[in-house]
């Protein structure tokens, strides 16, 4: 598998290479100073290295580290030049290995549906090249056979292979025809550098002039060398790619609403730029995972061993609730599974917990009617498929969860899980445990949680300030909708419509006081859905009251005279 | 404690039992009106197993048309039905439960009563003599240690009283007391009319005469105003005035056939955990069990799951006014089925125990609570703020609270309030005036135990204070609390110089308050009858007010957008609104074929259970109508009206004696005893039914056969007085004056204070020229009715004669 040694196989190839295009000329060398590719990419060795060369933490944080990835997976900023959509559309539906040299990192499945691949496709398809070199004409046709026999006996087939010949050290080039936009594969292999900064491809042909706005050929015929390699590699066509086309044509042709722009905030919210260079505009820095460090004293290690070999939604709509955030399937093996888990338990084969007592069925039953009629639980949370989709299932936690962590949760929500939108539920004493209780061994069935469609729910990308407007996106709209129409993605689930704040005909009736509290205490105390938690414990005073604002805002209407007019002491 | 003691306008008397029979008093010039009302608190429902008896066929001579639906019949069987033998009292759960117990063992529940050896007596049972005008109590201490009455008058022979049972301790912040009861010889346990009040420190009774509680002074006369002679009996009693089950636990109270007595029955006169959790002993049981964890009913409903109203149902059976649907009641039952309590509402507005705002005009429980903007429009219930275990204070969340005068009990979900709390209150903070309670539940003397006595609770309709509004409806606002010498206009102009204008009545508040009894039937149906409201307790009051204001049977020119209005009300959800409003229209309009099968539809869309409750209701809601049509003169009115009631529920007792009554007033004999008749194929053990009977009979001067039914109501129930009176009025009349004077003196005996007994008794010495007798039974009457013109007549004659002979 992956364990063969790269260094070995590669640096020697490299240095065969680079005097093969150089040698007998006195023209100064091709500045090949281009990231070199890195010896200790190797073989992981530590449960640290399969972490780090997977790419963990650039979603789930927790460490900080250079990021290497990017250095590996293909750099995205001009996607568009380079790719054909129907190529990015069916490699985002089903991605497949293609390079062979970037050690046990990968191209996880982040399970896009067909909508979801599209929205990327039309984002990835406008990242196009605005070129500020000076690239020769390479408009003739080229030859195939030449180019063909080029290949073959030049550097290129060292590293890759083509139509089954050459070496599949770097990637295999057959299918280049389905996936390549012509013009941008001969200026590639022209100037990979120009393109890609941190590309191992050397150009062989080329080099910069000194200010670096043009080219000059390093070799005899190289425009011609370039027109032939080109055609030969892009003759060479996958066996589906009428197929892929089709379905790409037709798929793009029944949605015409989805845009560059939804494409645009899925690569943000999928967190594509922890791996792949792209523009600002793809860019999100929030953490869109947990943080891995605490994984240890929440999580059971059974259950994660499960979950990473084939994870599912445990929060259907983002880390970040409404931030649309996967985690992706990496196809992982035994042994990463393996070091994976250890790397997470730092070794620790027991987890201790206290031990807390399944309730009797009668308990059981009474929780669950406080659940369903009087707690808030789920509003946010699913208990067997039913309720909220903005929080974990709530079916039988034992087998997921660390019982003495659940406990905390439940008890201060802010306290074991810093960050969380979840706020503390104040209840008697008695009831918290035996909700906890219920919740660790409740014999719901886990449902298998699938994670809502980005196209249809709205994603919200977090703000950490905390401004009014911020607090409502990241904790009000995502029932109440980002302007108050009651349309947030999880609206749906919930058995009550949620308040409308933009309907100023309920909302004039409604005093600033009556918000306030309705945000403090919960939607319960004033005869409204019981799934609308209290925030009192959560909100600062001021935060509510600015909420309040907020929500006048929306509503653009005023409270009842008689509401505002105690008059202030003097 | 809070009980119940207030004068006969709290109580709705549907069932009529015109027991004494009016004599013609040939001899003396006695009593020109000696009809004697025995009050009965409730509607008789003897709903049960009795064969089925179809009286609308039967009336209305078939007159319906095939196009009408025949109502469907009520159904019998109640889902739960809890007996007496499924309570296990307080000490089996204490085992398990301890910590509870133990919290609930020193709780106002756990020392609400009980045996005086178990509770704390606080009355002070001195030996000192107090006096009456006419009679001395002694409350002393027996050298065996019991608590003792001892009763002096100055015609009646020397009575004692042994405290069997001890009610209240004195616990309530807003006046506190606690009441004896003593078993009875009839086997009753009964209230003694002499109570302590805590702050006070007094022995106090109560007089109806609009004065309410008051000390025992030498200017007080003991007589049936003041209750006496003890007449309350604990549990409920069709036929006397009752505590209901409020104040004990799982009582139980009926009159035992065969042994020809009553028999009482509690756990404890302590409000126990089954009061409220209902019978244990399936509970215990279960648990006691090996796989009891396995189990998904462990025999009790978890309380904490019930929703708002259901909740407040385990609190309303004993804190609030109710009427009696069924006798029966213990806890586990459904109380919809045996109490309505929204019909205290049902009469004229005088008769309305709340003010149209909800708040207490005479009397009342925390039923007020239905009438808050925390329960209409919010999710309050009594569990929101009272630890149901210990009685201590809390928040919404459970969190302990330090006292009842707690702000977090309202900004815990008042949170906006708490925020600048003088903002909101404009008193200093931490002064008492800025608490929530002193302005938003200030403690209200109940009105109707007057002003010597302090019995303050605190308005639970949890209003704004207004006090130009609260003085227009006779309550003192929470600002005169405190500043009693300020000015209504003070206060006023105060409260508006700093709230500005003030959150309006709800919309169903301010049309009780608009509404005048001067208006068209029209108007009065826009403004009582609104087309939709969420003051359900409201709405109520609205369609009461406007039921007996303005309906009659049969109204033909009704117009049809009131008929409407009520139309919409018969889908309500509430069981009482949906109830009255269903007996309305069939009041109204039953003759109009659509109306008929519109009712009939509903109740036969209805789930049993609701249609049980409904057709209760409604049955016994006509002859609360049919009551106030007869205070009228109207008796042709009622009796249409109880015959509609009995329409929807044929086998009802109370409705047909009433009827009989009616019909009896009518001079219309023959119906009045046919309808009797067939009270008697239901249950011919209906003591009030031959005492009916008879009274018909001897009316139409069938002397002997009205003895007999007299004689069979009295072998049923030998401790009714007044069958002992009707059998001597038999005598009397016939002439066998001696005999006559027997059957009075057992009637005195057992009711001595039945006026009426010893006036006639009085009149029987004379007859016989025992003019001692004569005298002091003629003084008993007029202790008892100093006003009667005949026994004053008596009187001054005897004392002329005397004084001619002497």
């Amino acid at each position: 598998m992956y364990k063969i040694s790269y260094n070995l196989i590669l640096i020697a190839p490299i240095i065969v290479l680079l005097s093969a295009c150089t040698g007998g000329r006195n023209e100064p060398p091709i500045d090949v100073s281009v990231t070199p590719f890195k010896a200790q990419i190797s073989a992981a060795e530590s449960p640290k290295d399969y972490i780090d060369q997977l790419g963990c933490l650039n979603c789930h944080g927790g460490a900080t580290l250079p990021n290497e990835l990017k250095t590996k997976a293909p750099d995205l900023s001009l996607a568009g030049s380079r790719f054909k959509p129907e190529y990015i559309f069916n490699y985002l539906l089903n991605p497949t290995q293609v390079r062979n040299h970037i050690g046990l990192s990968r191209m996880p499945n982040f399970g896009f549906d067909e909508r979801e691949a599209l929205a990327l496709t039309h984002y990835l398809s406008s990242k196009r090249a605005v070129q500020h070199v000076q690239f020769p004409d390479f408009s003739d046709e080229g030859n195939v056979r030449l180019g063909e026999k080029e290949f073959n006996e030049q550097a290129c087939s060292t590293c890759h292979m083509a139509n089954g010949r050459g070496n599949n050290v770097i990637s295999d080039l057959s299918n280049m025809g389905s996936k390549l936009n012509p013009e941008w594969m001969k200026q590639f292999i022209a100037a990979p550098a120009a393109f890609q900064k941190e590309s191992i491809m050397p150009g062989f042909l080329y080099h910069f002039n000194t200010d670096s706005t043009a080219l000059i050929s390093s070799v005899d015929n190289a425009e011609e060398k370039i027109e032939n390699l080109s055609a030969y590699l892009l003759s060479l066509e996958a066996p589906d790619h009428d197929e892929q086309l089709d379905k790409y044509e037709t798929i793009k042709e029944s949605n015409p609403e989805i845009s560059v722009e939804l494409g645009q905030i899925i690569y943000q919210a999928q967190n594509c730029s922890g791996c792949h260079q792209s523009n600002p505009d793809g860019e999100w820095k929030e953490m869109v995972a947990p943080d891995l460090m605490t994984i240890k004293s929440r999580i059971n290690k059974s259950w994660l061993a499960e979950y990473v070999k084939k994870p599912h939604a445990v929060r259907p709509f983002g880390f970040y609730p409404g931030s649309g955030s996967r985690m992706p399937n990496f196809n992982l093996t035994e042994i990463e599974i393996e070091n994976i888990v250890r790397f997470i338990y730092n070794e620790e084969n027991n987890q201790k917990q206290n031990h807390i007592e399944a309730p009797s069925r009668f308990v059981s039953n009474k929780i669950k009617v406080l659940l369903d009629e009087k707690l808030p639980c789920l509003g946010c949370h699913s208990l067997g498929g039913q309720g909220g989709k903005i929080a974990p299932e709530l079916a039988n936690l034992s087998k997921r969860l660390n019982s003495d962590y659940l406990a905390a949760v439940v008890t201060d929500p802010a306290v074991a899980m810093p960050g969380t939108i979840m706020p503390k539920i104040s209840m008697p004493e008695n009831m918290r445990d035996q909700l906890i209780g219920y919740l660790l061994y409740n014999k719901d069935t886990v449902a298998e949680g699938k994670y809502l469609s980005l196209v249809d729910h709205p994603i919200t990308l977090q703000d950490a300030s905390l401004t009014p407007e911020s607090i409502y996106l990241s904790k009000c709209a995502i029932c109440h909708g980002e302007k108050g129409n009651a349309n947030g993605f999880n609206a749906e689930y919930l058995a009550t419509q949620p308040t409308k704040h933009a309907d100023s005909s309920y909302m004039t009736r409604r005093p600033d006081d009556t918000l306030f509290d309705g945000v403090f205490a919960g939607g319960d105390i004033l005869n409204r859905s019981h799934l609308m938690p209290a925030w009192g414990n959560a909100l600062s005073n001021d935060e509510i009251k600015g909420l309040v604002t907020y929500m006048r805002g929306l509503c653009n209407c005023s409270p009842p005279k008689w509401s505002t007019d105690n008059k202030k002491l003097k | 404690m809070g009980k119940k003691k207030t004068h006969k306008a709290k109580a709705r008397v549907p069932r009529s039992k015109e027991k004494q029979v009016q004599e013609d008093a040939p001899v003396s010039k006695i009593s020109t009106n000696l009809k004697l009302a025995i009050t009965a608190l409730v509607l008789a429902g003897i709903f049960g197993v009795f064969y089925f008896v179809d009286f609308s066929k039967s009336d209305k001579q078939e007159k319906e048309t095939s196009l009408r639906k025949p109502f469907p019949s009520m159904p019998t069987n109640q889902t739960v039905h809890v007996t007496f033998e499924d309570f296990v009292g307080a000490e089996a759960c204490s085992s398990c439960h301890s910590d509870i117990y133990n919290k609930w063992k020193t709780s106002t529940h756990g020392q609400a009563g009980g045996s005086p050896k178990d509770v704390k007596v606080i009355g002070y049972f001195d030996g000192i003599p107090r006096k009456f005008r006419d009679a001395v109590l002694t409350p002393y201490r027996a050298e065996n240690g019991d608590y003792m009455f001892n009763l002096k008058t100055d015609d009646l022979p020397e009575q004692t009283y042994k405290v069997d049972e001890v009610v209240g301790g004195g616990h309530m912040i807003g006046g506190g007391t606690q009441t004896y009861f003593s078993y009875f010889p009839d086997g009753t346990l009964r209230m003694l009319p002499f109570d302590f009040i805590r702050d006070e420190k007094v022995w106090f009774g109560e007089t109806s005469k609009g004065q309410g509680w008051v000390p025992i002074t030498p200017d007080r006369i003991i007589d049936k105003e003041s209750e006496w002679f003890p007449s309350r009996l604990l549990g409920t009693h069709l036929d006397r005035q009752n505590c209901q089950e409020c104040h004990g636990s799982q009582i139980e109270a009926k009159f035992a056939l065969d042994k020809k007595k009553y028999v009482t029955n509690f756990m404890t006169l302590a409000i126990n955990c089954e009061s409220c959790h209902g019978p244990g002993k399936e509970h215990i049981q279960i648990v006691s069990g090996s796989d009891w964890k396995e189990k998904s009913s462990l025999g009790l409903k978890p309380l904490v799951t019930f929703d708002k109203d259901g909740s407040l149902d385990v609190c309303f059976k004993c804190h609030s006014l109710k009427n009696v649907l069924e006798p029966g009641f213990l806890p586990g039952d459904d109380l919809e089925e045996y109490y309505a309590v929204k019909f205290p509402i049902l009469g004229f507005r005088k008769e309305n125990p709340y003010l149209p705002d909800g708040r207490v005009k005479e009397f009342a429980y925390q039923l007020t609570h239905l009438s808050s903007d925390c329960y209409i429009n919010g999710s309050m219930t009594c569990v929101s703020c009272h630890d149901p275990h210990e009685q201590s204070y809390r928040d919404t969340n459970g969190q302990v609270l330090a006292s009842p005068f707690d702000d977090g009990q309202c900004t815990s979900c008042h949170a906006s309030k708490a925020i600048n709390p003088t903002a909101h209150s404009f008193h200093l903070i931490d002064s008492k005036g800025s608490q929530c309670v002193s302005c938003h539940m200030p403690y209200l003397q109940n009105q109707a135990m007057g002003t010597h006595l302090r019995f303050a609770r605190s308005d639970h309709t949890i209003p704004i204070p207004r006090p130009a509004f609260d003085a227009s409806i006779g309550i003192e606002s929470a600002c005169i609390q405190c500043h009693s010498d300020k000015s209504v206009e003070f206060l006023q102009n105060k409260v508006t110089e700093w709230y500005g204008e003030l959150k309006p009545h709800n919309d169903m508040v301010e049309r009780l308050i608009e509404f005048d009894p001067s208006m068209s039937l029209f108007e009065a149906s826009k403004v009582l009858l609104p087309d939709s409201t969420n003051h359900v307790i409201g709405q109520m009051a609205g369609l009461s007010e406007f039921a007996f204001d303005y309906l009659r049977p049969e109204m033909k020119d009704i117009d049809a957008e009131t008929v409407n209005r009520i139309k919409n009300y018969i889908n309500s959800p509430d069981v009482d609104v949906q109830s009255v409003a269903m007996a309305s229209l069939h009041l109204i309009q039953d003759s109009n074929d659509e109306i008929h099968n519109l009712l009939v539809d509903k109740l036969n869309q209805m789930e049993e259970d609701r249609r049980r409750k409904i057709m209760k209701r409604w049955s016994s809601a006509l002859p609360i109508m049919a009551k106030k049509y007869e205070e009228k003169g109207n008796y042709n009115e009622a009796i249409e009206t109880y015959r509609k009631s009995l329409e929807i529920v044929p086998d009802n007792i109370g409705v047909m004696i009433n009827m009989a009554v009616a019909y009896s007033t009518l001079n219309q004999n023959a119906a009045a005893n046919q309808i009797l008749d067939r009270a008697i194929k239901i249950n011919a053990n209906d003591y009030d039914v031959w005492l009916n009977k008879g009274n018909i009979l001897f009316k139409t001067n069938q002397n002997a056969k009205a003895l007999e039914a007299y004689k069979r109501a009295n072998s049923i129930n030998p401790w009714i007085g007044s069958s002992y009176f009707n059998i001597g009025n038999y005598y009397y009349k016939e002439n066998n004056i001696n005999e006559a004077i027997v059957w009075y003196r057992k009637a005195v005996e057992i009711e001595p204070n039945m006026a009426l007994g010893y006036l006639f008794l009085a009149r029987s010495y004379i007859k016989v020229q025992d003019y001692k007798n004569a005298f002091t039974s003629v003084k008993s009457g007029l202790r008892l009715d100093p006003g009667d013109r005949a026994g004053n007549q008596i009187l001054a004659d005897l004392q002329s004669y005397f004084a001619r002979s002497n």
